[in-house]
C-alpha cells in the first residue's frame, strides 16, 4: 500500500492538522501515529516497538550524519533510520484524530 | 536457628521473559542469590543463564532467556528464546515470569498482550518502578494487578527488595494459563501517560548526542578506554611473565638436561604463559564493553555510528562486536548475534579479525622496540589499529556490493536510560569472556605451542652431538670453563635447530616471503604462528636466542628486540631493517592467525565457506600489503644499509 501525500493546503484549512511522514516531523511538535505502511517484517517490528495507530510522540534529536533520528514514545526513547521512520504517517496539529 | 526447609516435594521451571535491559539478570540474581552458571540451549552455541532455588518445598529453576522484544523474532538470540518457550519444546517452562520495565508500561503492556497467547501461566515482575517514579508517573502497582488479575509484584533491580514475595508467588499456586490479553488502556489507568519530566538521561543526551560533542567525546571514550586497558593490563602482564620465569627456573632445577626438560621449559611451560599473558587485556576490555553497554552509552555509539558504518556496508549495531573484537576476535564474533539481518551479521564476522587484537600488541611492541625511535612508537601503533579498520571497511564495502548485496537491514533500536552498570554483571562478562577464551583459544595456543616445539626439536642429528661433545672434551681445565661450555651448549642448540624440521620447512616456503623481504626464520616465525599468532613471539625468542649465538658471542643469552636488531645472514647482512619490520606487522595486522577465530566463525555461520573465505581474504591480504611495503620503500630508498 502506498500512501498519497496527504498535506494539501485544503486540507490543513479545513481540518487544522496536517498527516506527514514521521522523517519531516520537526523537533518538540507533537504527533500521533496515523498508519504504518506495509505488513512486512519491519511494519511487524515498528508495531512490536509500540508504532500503532494512536501512539502519541515527539522527535528528540537527529544523529550528526542526519540519520538516524531520535524520538520519544510511550515514555521510552527510540531511534529509527530514515528510512524507517518514512512509513510511518503521523498527524500533527490536532491530538485526537 | 532457622528453621528445616520444606523437603522438596515438587520442581517447577520458570523462564524470565523481557526485552533487554528490563532487569531480568538482576532479578534472577536477587532471587536465586547464587552465581548463574551459563547454559546452552539445546543444540545451538546461544547460552542463558540458569540457577535453582528452593522455596516451600519447591524446587525452582529459573532460566534468564535472551531478551525479545515481541513473539517475532528478529535476530538468533531472539529465535532460540522463543524456540523454548514453545509448544513442543523440552525446555517449555511451567511458568512464564514476564520482567516488565515500569518507565514504558504501555509498550511492555503489548509484550504481555503476546505472553498471554503463549497458553502458560503469566506472572509480572515490575522493575524500575524507581526509575518511573523519578519520572513523576509512578505506577500504582495494586490497581495494575487487579486489572491484569494476574499475580504483579514490583522487584527493586539494585535492593533487590520484592523478589522474596516473587519466590512465593513462583512457588505458589499459579494463575490460569490462559486469560484475557491486556488492553493496553489499562496503562494509563494505573499511571500518568503526561509527557515525562526532564530526566538526567535527557541532559546527558544533549550533550552526548551532540552533533559536534557527540562524535568527539565517542572519540575520547574509545581513547580513554584502549588506554585504561594497556596501562592497567601492564603490572599483571608482567607478573604472568615473572612467574613463567619462575616455573622455568624451577623445573631446570628439578630436571636433567634433555628433551624432557625441553619439553616441559620450551614447550609447556612456554605455552602455558603465552596463553594466560593475554588474560589481563581481554578482561580489562570486556569489562569495559560491558561498562559501556550496561550504563547505556553503546546505544548512543550505535546511535552516532550508525550511518557512518552503513557507508561501508555495515549497520551501527556492527560496533558491538567490533569493539569487542580489538580485545578478541572470538567474543567479537558471538557478538554478532545481536544483528538481525543475515547479510550484515556475515559481513560483520568476516571483518572482525582485522580489528587489531591484544594478541598482535606483543608482537607490535617487540618490533617497534627493536626498529623505531621510542617518540614514534604510539604513532605506529595508532597506524596498524588504523590499518586493520581501513582494510574491514574495503572489505566489507567489497562484499555487501557483490556477494552479500541486499537484506534488510533495519536499526528501530532503544535507547535505555543511562544508569551505573551493575557491577556483578560487568565482572560476570568479563569472566565469561576469560573462560571462553581459554577453552577455545587457549588450548589451541597451548597444543600449539608444543607441537612447534617438537617441530623445532626433532629430529636430533648424532653428527652435531659428537662435533659439539668433541669440542665441550677439548675445553679442559681452562679458567673459563664454564662460560666457554655454555657458548658451546647455544651454538650446539642452534645447529641442532637450523637442521630441525621446522627449520626445514620454513627454509622451503621461505622464497614465498622473498618479495616482503622475510628472512627463513622470520617466515618460520610465521608458519609457526598460524594457528595462534601470538606463538611468533615465543618462536622467534627460541629461533634468535639459538640461532644467533655466532653473530654475537659475547651475549648469550640477548633479549628478543635486540636479537632482531643485530640478526645478521651467512655472508653477515643484517636481515632486518625498520621497512622490513613495518611489512611485518602489517602482516600480523592482517593476517588470519587464529585458529580458534575460524572455528568461531565457521559455528556461527553454519557453514565453512565463510571460515575459509575469512582465512584466505586476509591471509592474501597480508601478503600482498607486506609485499607493498618492502618493495614500495625500498624503491623510495627506505631500509637500505646504510
Amino acid at each position: 500500500m502506498i500512501l498519497a501525500p496527504v498535506e494539501t493546503k485544503s486540507q490543513l484549512r479545513m481540518t487544522q492538522y496536517q498527516d506527514i511522514r514521521l522523517c519531516c516531523l520537526p523537533r518538540g511538535v507533537d504527533a500521533t501515529v496515523v498508519a504504518v505502511e506495509g505488513s512486512d517484517e519491519v511494519a511487524r517490528r515498528l508495531a512490536d516497538l509500540g508504532l500503532v495507530p494512536g501512539t502519541r510522540l515527539q522527535m528528540l534529536t537527529v544523529a550528526p550524519l542526519g540519520d538516524p533520528i531520535l524520538f520519544r514514545l510511550l515514555g521510552y526513547r527510540l531511534a529509527l533510520r530514515k528510512d524507517e521512520a518514512e512509513r510511518v504517517l503521523v498527524r500533527t496539529g490536532d491530538q485526537r484524530p | 536457628m532457622s528453621p528445616a526447609p520444606a523437603p522438596v516435594q515438587a520442581k517447577r521451571t520458570v523462564a524470565l521473559v523481557g526485552r533487554a535491559n528490563a532487569g531480568k539478570t538482576s532479578l534472577l540474581m536477587h532471587l536465586t542469590g547464587t552465581p548463574q552458571r551459563p547454559v546452552n540451549f539445546p543444540g545451538t552455541s546461544v547460552e542463558r543463564a540458569e540457577s535453582t532455588v528452593e522455596r516451600d518445598g519447591m524446587r525452582l529453576r529459573i532460566v534468564d532467556l535472551p531478551g525479545i522484544a515481541s513473539l517475532t523474532p528478529m535476530s538468533r538470540d531472539e529465535e532460540v528464546a522463543l524456540q523454548s518457550l514453545g509448544v513442543g519444546s523440552q525446555d517449555r517452562p511451567d511458568v512464564v515470569c514476564a520482567v516488565l520495565d515500569a518507565t514504558k508500561l504501555m509498550l511492555e503492556l503489548r509484550l504481555l498482550a503476546q505472553l498471554r497467547t503463549l497458553g502458560l501461566p503469566v506472572v509480572v515482575a515490575l522493575t524500575r518502578l524507581d526509575l518511573a517514579e523519578a519520572e513523576g508517573r509512578p505506577v500504582a502497582v495494586d490497581r495494575l494487578q487487579e486489572a491484569l488479575g494476574l499475580p504483579v509484584v514490583a522487584v527493586h533491580g539494585r535492593t533487590g527488595a520484592g523478589a522474596d514475595r516473587m519466590l512465593g508467588v513462583l512457588a505458589g499456586a499459579l494463575p490460569s494459563a490462559s486469560g484475557p490479553q491486556p488492553d493496553a488502556s489499562i496503562a494509563s489507568k494505573v499511571q500518568s501517560q503526561d509527557r515525562a519530566l526532564t530526566t538526567w538521561t535527557d541532559r546527558l543526551d544533549a550533550l552526548l548526542l551532540h552533533r559536534v560533542f557527540g562524535p568527539v567525546l565517542l572519540l575520547l571514550v574509545l581513547m580513554f578506554a584502549f588506554q585504561v586497558v594497556f596501562t592497567v593490563a601492564e603490572p599483571f602482564v608482567a607478573m604472568i611473565e615473572a612467574a613463567q620465569q619462575h616455573l622455568e627456573a624451577l623445573v631446570e632445577s628439578m630436571v636433567d638436561e634433555g628433551a624432557l626438560r625441553s619439553l616441559l621449559v620450551d614447550g609447556l611451560v612456554n605455552g602455558l604463559g603465552s596463553v594466560l599473558v593475554f588474560i589481563p587485556q581481554i578482561a580489562l576490555l570486556i569489562a569495559l564493553v560491558a561498562v559501556l553497554e550496561g550504563s547505556g552509552y553503546m546505544a548512543r555509539a550505535v546511535f552516532l555510528l550508525d550511518r557512518l558504518l552503513r557507508k561501508t556496508g555495515l549497520t551501527g549495531r556492527s560496533f558491538v562486536p567490533l569493539s569487542t573484537s580489538f580485545a578478541c576476535a572470538i567474543p567479537g564474533v558471538l557478538a554478532t548475534r545481536i544483528l538481525a539481518d543475515e547479510r550484515d551479521r556475515i559481513a560483520t564476522m568476516v571483518v572482525a579479525p582485522l580489528m587489531s587484537c591484544s594478541a598482535r600488541l606483543p608482537v607490535y611492541v617487540v618490533l617497534i622496540g627493536a626498529f623505531f625511535p621510542a617518540q614514534q612508537a604510539g604513532l605506529l601503533l595508532a597506524g596498524m589499529y588504523l590499518l586493520g579498520i581501513v582494510c574491514a571497511a574495503l572489505v566489507a564495502w567489497l562484499l555487501r556490493r557483490t556477494v552479500l548485496r541486499g537484506g534488510k537491514s533495519m536499526l528501530a533500536m532503544e535507547l535505555p536510560a543511562y544508569q551505573m552498570p551493575g557491577l556483578r554483571m560487568v565482572v560476570g562478562q568479563a569472566w565469561s569472556a576469560v573462560g571462553s577464551f581459554l577453552r577455545t583459544a587457549g588450548t589451541v595456543i597451548f597444543a600449539a605451542s608444543v607441537v612447534v616445539w617438537a617441530l623445532g626439536y626433532f629430529p636430533r642429528s648424532e653428527e652435531v652431538a659428537t662435533r659439539f661433545a668433541a669440542e665441550r672434551a677439548a675445553v679442559g681445565e681452562a679458567a673459563d670453563r664454564d662460560e666457554r661450555l655454555a657458548q658451546i651448549d647455544a651454538r650446539e642448540a642452534g645447529a641442532q635447530l637450523e637442521q630441525s624440521w621446522l627449520a626445514r620447512i620454513g627454509k622451503s616456503v621461505q622464497p614465498v616471503f622473498e618479495p616482503a623481504g622475510f628472512d627463513w626464520r622470520i617466515t618460520v616465525g610465521i608458519l609457526a604462528a598460524f594457528p595462534a599468532r601470538e606463538l611468533i613471539v615465543p618462536t622467534l625468542g627460541t629461533l634468535y636466542s639459538l640461532g644467533e649465538v655466532e653473530a654475537d658471542p659475547e651475549s648469550p643469552d640477548p633479549r628478543l628486540r635486540d636479537a632482531l636488531r643485530d640478526a645478521v645472514d651467512d655472508q653477515g647482512k643484517p636481515t632486518m631493517n625498520p621497512l622490513i619490520a613495518l611489512a611485518l606487522m602489517a602482516f600480523f595486522a592482517l593476517c588470519s592467525q587464529c585458529s580458534s577465530t575460524i572455528a568461531a566463525i565457521r559455528r556461527e555461520s553454519h557453514s565453512w565457506s565463510w571460515a575459509l573465505f575469512t582465512f584466505g581474504y586476509m591471509t592474501a591480504l597480508a601478503w600482498l600489503v607486506a609485499v607493498g611495503i618492502t618493495q614500495f620503500g625500498s624503491m623510495l630508498g627506505f631500509g637500505l644499509p646504510a
